[in-house]
């Protein structure tokens, strides 16, 4: 009951979130990529020197997580315990790191709103060495906390709290939301389609309204289409937009987008679909397979961005293959936020790697902000830690795209085995950006 | 006009949405004298085993109807009049109130249990179409309906067509408003009101089924949430009805429905106003219907004739003991603090949660004198803790103003806002007061909340903790002491207050309100003074509660979960200061001695919800009332103890004087006052 009405802004959290601008995706030359299975380290552990840090005994190094489990929402945000303990599984199979266990001591439950309650109870019960994953949808309010401890934390870099403390590795880098950050990826896809009149709609809630405003700077930015129509007074719930569609096709629109949540996306399809506006929609937030297992009907040939490696992507990489093998090895069901905790749990090894066998939580936080191209072995589009910590203006400039065919996300603009598209840097124009990378 | 036909034409399949919940909670009203919040809760039940049984379990779509909603709905309803309500028959509309309210927190809880967390995408209407209910479209001329626009409008129809049959040709539909009327005045015509009474619930039991099998696939899934949110919305078609309407319900749900279309289409879209307009509408509307509308405004509650023969509710257990056992209890308090307090020192965790028990408990106390003393219920709580919030964010972050003196101003903020609305709000009385502080929530949650100078846009405004001159409260143990100071210092006016002569005004206001104007106490001016004084308290609290996590995020004032905390205070304890610390630190350690012991955090509000159906026969609280048990079985304890040691000094048989009678308690008298926390 504490987090009823909280859905109304968690969930536009996300949307907002997903609709603006984020991490970096621009490629240097690589100081490392990532870790993954084939380089764990397996040394029995009295080759290793001893190490005197919280949650690390001769024998396993512990780490505790937080996660958005009970939600209103109905979304699997839990599942991104199952992404780091399938990655886990996998080093612990290999014998470890530095001869000690991987173990994810404790799955708390924030219930949206306890965030900081459940990072104090990390901080101060469970001796943990690192925070992984955090998977929580309205606000990270734990983060001062981390913070202040100095405690590596990984996890899905949605919320503002991500942006700053240097020992703070959201998924995505730095966050951005709103018109100070003009994107690609929406013009991108408009240019795609060839369409050039578009409908945007929103909730009258504050972050679905600053992802209204960074759309709009989008196409102010890279004008590869306009933008003819666009509210921010829908309600949350159930809401009738009706006279919205009728004044999308008085308006002749040809491609949609949002900044709602999955229930909003589907009543403007059902909505569309009666009045007989059959134009695409742009879905930054509905890569779930679930959902357009149910729905698909509504929304063929719309697309829809995935922010990790999709799991269609042909032919399978390493890395994607090795998380499909651990994730059904463990019988964990495979969703988006599965796959965040997979990524979390891998820059977590990498910096314990590029720590050394004698590490401490700053010699982990450090090596990870020596790199330059990290990329989970191409599970998400590169990071750049030297500057993703506090470089607000450093617009995204990789995604993945699906085209919903049939029930299926069809891989689409990337290249075979490699998902994303990708810009570097901030190209002053649309013109600017092209030839695109792929990666 | 053409686009004026086609916007009235389009908002009617909407209306009748609202329309349909309406027409239930206007029935479960009319039948049972229960403003039904948790209706929509009921209507999730059938939804969820619906979805079960359809989606889950491949069931064909008419076993599946039959089962959510013929066998389902009319099981909820017989449950919950044979385990609740038909013991409250004869209680005040505020109790029935108190216990939908708790319903509504718990039910969804307990279907969660069964239906688990994971997503339920899918749902499919009962409207047979090859293609799916849903992706079915019909033609109608320039007009489109989707399957499940037909059958609910199909539904609607035959829904109201029927009730209102029933109520005017059948003797079924008059003993139901009989029993309503008076339960007891019914039983003395020979009529069986429980049975009656029984077949109430059942039948809108049935008609929330209805209502949760056909709106599910309105949404993309099923959750308990969407159909809370529902519900507020059709509250304000069920008020242009008078609560008692099934035909105006329908007709405020249609013009409900037309008028969001015509706003829609005519208001710009990326205009404020229609930002703040549409979505705020409905709570706009049962806003102004609760001022002005005609028959609402009266306040005309049905009232049992024969209420007048009940007891009055007994007073605080802290009146009735003797002064040894006061002072003893009152060591033993403090010993227990003294201890829980070296204890939290301890463990930064603790003491997060004790710190966080402490300001709720400051907000809590605003119920106490809102609720506990003025006996109203006041569904706005959260927003006045919301308004000292903001307003402390807002001064902090803008003007640099020091913590402690924009938390004060944030509180003397929410005292005005509170003491503007109580002016128009409190003639109102009972049920339709407190459903216009909900919808005063609601409008503020949905106009200001969103707004960037109210709640701060996209990122919660961050709050540091106070200094005053050297004293930096920034550390987590000072500022425990800080807000525990707050909270002795705030606890102890409002029990001046209800010593003093509001307080006594107060009494006599619940007691009698025709009497108490008899002696010429002004009841606005004692309510008004009430409201400003809860409110104020709230937004003191609010701010707190801002510096306390370092944030003031919308969230954390959700009118909802207003609601939670009002259930909270009212099921243990809304007459004391005592009884809401309980309450904050309930709040913080049933949850934490949950999760320790493995049990679904789901059990809280269901412990809760469901300990709010108590207050009819408790008002005073569940802790108070055990208060009272355990004293008087103490008290005994010590005059036999006392007996037991004075007899040996009485003189044997044969002679002498006879023994003393044995000291005994003080009866409380209505007027006496002593200080009880």
């Amino acid at each position: 009951m504490r987090a009823r009405w909280v859905a109304v802004f968690a969930v536009l959290a996300v949307a907002a979130t997903a609709c603006g601008n984020s991490s970096s995706g621009k490629t240097k030359k690589s100081t490392t990529t990532s870790g993954g299975s084939s380089s764990a380290t397996t040394i029995k552990s009295g080759q290793f020197p001893p190490v005197n840090a919280p949650g690390v005994t001769p024998t396993e190094i512990r780490v505790s997580g937080v996660a958005s489990t009970t939600n209103p929402l109905g979304g699997l945000y839990g599942t991104a315990f199952d992404g780091v303990q399938a990655y886990f599984d996998m080093i612990n199979a290999q014998g470890g790191i530095y001869g000690r266990k991987l173990t994810l001591v404790k799955r708390h439950d924030d219930q949206l709103s306890q965030n900081k309650r459940e990072v104090e109870a990390i901080i101060d019960q469970d001796n943990a060495f690192a925070v992984l994953p955090v998977a929580t949808i309205f606000s990270f309010s734990g983060a001062s906390l981390l913070a202040q401890n100095n405690v590596p934390t990984f996890g899905w870099g949605i919320n503002d709290e991500w942006t700053g403390p240097a020992n703070l590795f959201g998924h995505l880098g730095a966050l951005c939301n709103g018109s100070q950050c003009p994107s690609l990826l929406l013009p991108f896809v408009a240019d795609k389609l060839h369409k050039k009149r578009l409908g945007v709609l929103a909730y009258n809630v504050a972050n679905s309204a600053a992802c209204v405003d960074g759309i709009k700077a989008s196409f102010d930015k890279y004008p590869t289409a306009k933008i003819v129509y666009s509210t921010k007074s829908l309600a949350f719930g159930v809401t009738d937009m009706s006279a919205d569609v009728k004044k999308m096709i008085d308006a002749k629109v040809d491609m949609v987008t949002t900044c709602m949540d999955n229930n909003g996306v589907l009543t403007l399809a059902r909505e569309m679909r009666q009045q007989g506006l059959n134009v695409p929609q742009y879905m930054p937030n509905a890569y779930d397979h679930d959902f357009m297992d149910k729905n698909s009907g509504f929304f063929q040939g719309s697309v829809v961005l995935v922010q990790e490696a999709p799991l269609e992507t042909t032919p399978k990489f390493k890395a994607l293959q090795d998380y499909i093998t651990w994730m059904d090895k463990g019988h964990f069901t495979k969703t988006e936020n599965a796959e965040i905790g997979w990524v979390n749990a891998d820059m977590f090894v990498t910096g314990l790697k590029g720590a050394g066998p004698d590490f401490s939580r700053q010699k982990v936080i450090d090596a990870l902000n020596k790199l330059t191209d990290y990329d989970a072995g191409g599970m998400i589009g590169p990071i750049d830690w030297t500057k993703q910590h506090t470089d607000l203006h450093y617009p995204r400039s990789c995604g993945a795209f699906t085209k919903i065919e049939g029930k299926n996300f069809v891989p689409v603009w990337g290249a075979p085995g490699k998902p994303f598209t990708c810009w570097n840097g901030d190209p002053a124009t649309f013109q600017d950006a092209k030839p695109y990378a792929r990666i | 006009m053409t686009d004026f036909i086609s916007y009235v034409l389009r908002g009617i399949p909407f209306g009748c949405v609202f329309a349909l919940v309406a027409v239930g909670l206007v029935l479960t009203y009319k039948t049972s004298g229960v403003f039904n919040l948790a209706f929509g809760a009921q209507a999730y039940v059938s939804a969820a085993v619906y979805y079960d049984v359809h989606v889950r379990h491949n069931w064909p779509i008419l076993p599946a109807f039959v089962l959510a909603v013929i066998v389902v709905g009319p099981l909820v309803g017989l449950i919950l009049d044979r385990a609740i309500f038909r013991f409250m028959r004869t209680a005040p509309h505020v109790a029935r109130l108190v216990a939908a309210l708790g319903l509504l927190v718990a039910i969804p809880q307990i279907v969660k249990l069964w239906f688990g967390q994971s997503p339920s995408f899918g749902v499919e209407g009962i409207w047979p179409s090859s293609q799916g209910s849903n992706f079915a479209v019909y033609h109608f001329g320039n007009y489109a309906l989707n399957g499940d626009q037909v059958a609910t409008l199909i539904a609607t129809a035959i829904v109201v067509i029927g009730l209102t049959a029933m109520f005017r040709f059948s003797d079924i539909g008059l003993r139901m408003r009989a029993v309503v009327e008076s339960s007891r005045m019914t039983e003395l015509s020979g009529i069986n009101a429980g049975r009656v009474g029984t077949f109430a619930w059942m039948l809108s039991s049935l008609v929330a089924g209805l209502a949760g099998v056909l709106l599910a696939p309105l949404f993309a899934q099923v959750s308990a949430d969407n159909f809370t949110i529902l519900i507020v919305a059709a509250i304000a078609a069920a008020a242009f009805g008078r609560l008692t309407s099934i035909p105006m319900a329908l007709l405020g749900g249609i013009l409900l429905g037309i008028a969001q279309g015509l706003l829609g289409g005519y208001l710009p879209p990326a205009s404020v106003l229609a930002q703040g307009l549409r979505p705020s509408l409905p709570f706009i509307v049962l806003f102004a219907l609760l001022i002005f509308w005609p028959g609402l405004r009266s306040g005309s509650e049905v009232s049992d004739p024969l209420a007048g023969v009940d007891p009055p509710p007994p007073g605080l257990a802290a009146l009735a003991r003797s002064r040894g056992l006061t002072i003893a209890t009152r060591v033993f308090a403090v010993a227990v603090s003294l201890a829980a307090i070296v204890f939290v020192m301890n463990s930064k965790y603790w003491l997060l949660l004790a710190t966080q028990a402490v300001v709720l408990s400051t907000i809590f106390v605003s119920i106490v004198v809102i609720t506990g003393m003025a006996g109203q219920i006041s569904l706005c709580q959260a927003t006045f803790a919301a308004i000292g919030a903001f307003t402390t964010a807002q001064l902090v972050s803008n003007y640099h103003v020091s913590v402690l003196l924009t938390i004060l101003a944030g509180a003397v903020l929410a005292a005005i806002v509170g003491a503007l609305l109580a002016v128009p709000v409190l003639r109102l009385g009972g049920i339709y007061l407190a459903l216009a502080t909900f919808a005063f929530a609601l409008m503020f949650e949905s106009i200001f909340v969103p707004l960037g100078w109210v709640g701060g846009g996209v990122n919660p405004i961050k709050v540091p903790r106070p200094t005053i001159g050297p004293i930096d409260f920034a550390s987590n143990k000072s500022f425990f002491f800080l807000c525990l100071g707050i909270l002795a210092v705030v606890g102890i006016l409002v029990i001046f207050v209800r010593g003093g002569t509001t307080g006594r005004f107060l009494d006599a206001l619940r007691g009698s309100e025709t009497a108490a104007q008899a002696i010429g106490i002004n009841p606005a001016r004692a309510r008004i003074l009430a409201f400003a004084l809860s409110a104020g308290i709230a937004g003191l609290g609010g701010g707190l509660m801002a510096t306390s996590t370092g944030f003031a995020q919308p969230a954390d004032y959700a009118s909802f979960l207003g609601l939670y905390w009002v259930v909270l205070v009212v099921t243990l304890g809304s007459r004391t200061v005592e009884g809401a610390i309980q309450a904050g630190i309930g709040f913080v350690i049933v949850d934490e001695i949950l999760k320790r012991i493995g049990i679904n955090a789901s059990w809280e509000p269901i412990l809760f919800g469901l300990g709010a159906i108590t207050y009819a026969k408790h008002p005073e609280g569940i802790l108070e009332f055990q208060k009272r048990q355990s004293l008087a079985r103490m008290q005994g304890w010590l005059d036999r103890m006392n007996r037991k040691n004075r007899e040996p000094e009485a003189p044997g048989p044969g002679g002498g004087e006879v023994a003393a009678a044995p000291p005994t308690a003080p009866a409380a008298s209505p007027t006496q006052r002593v200080v009880a926390d």
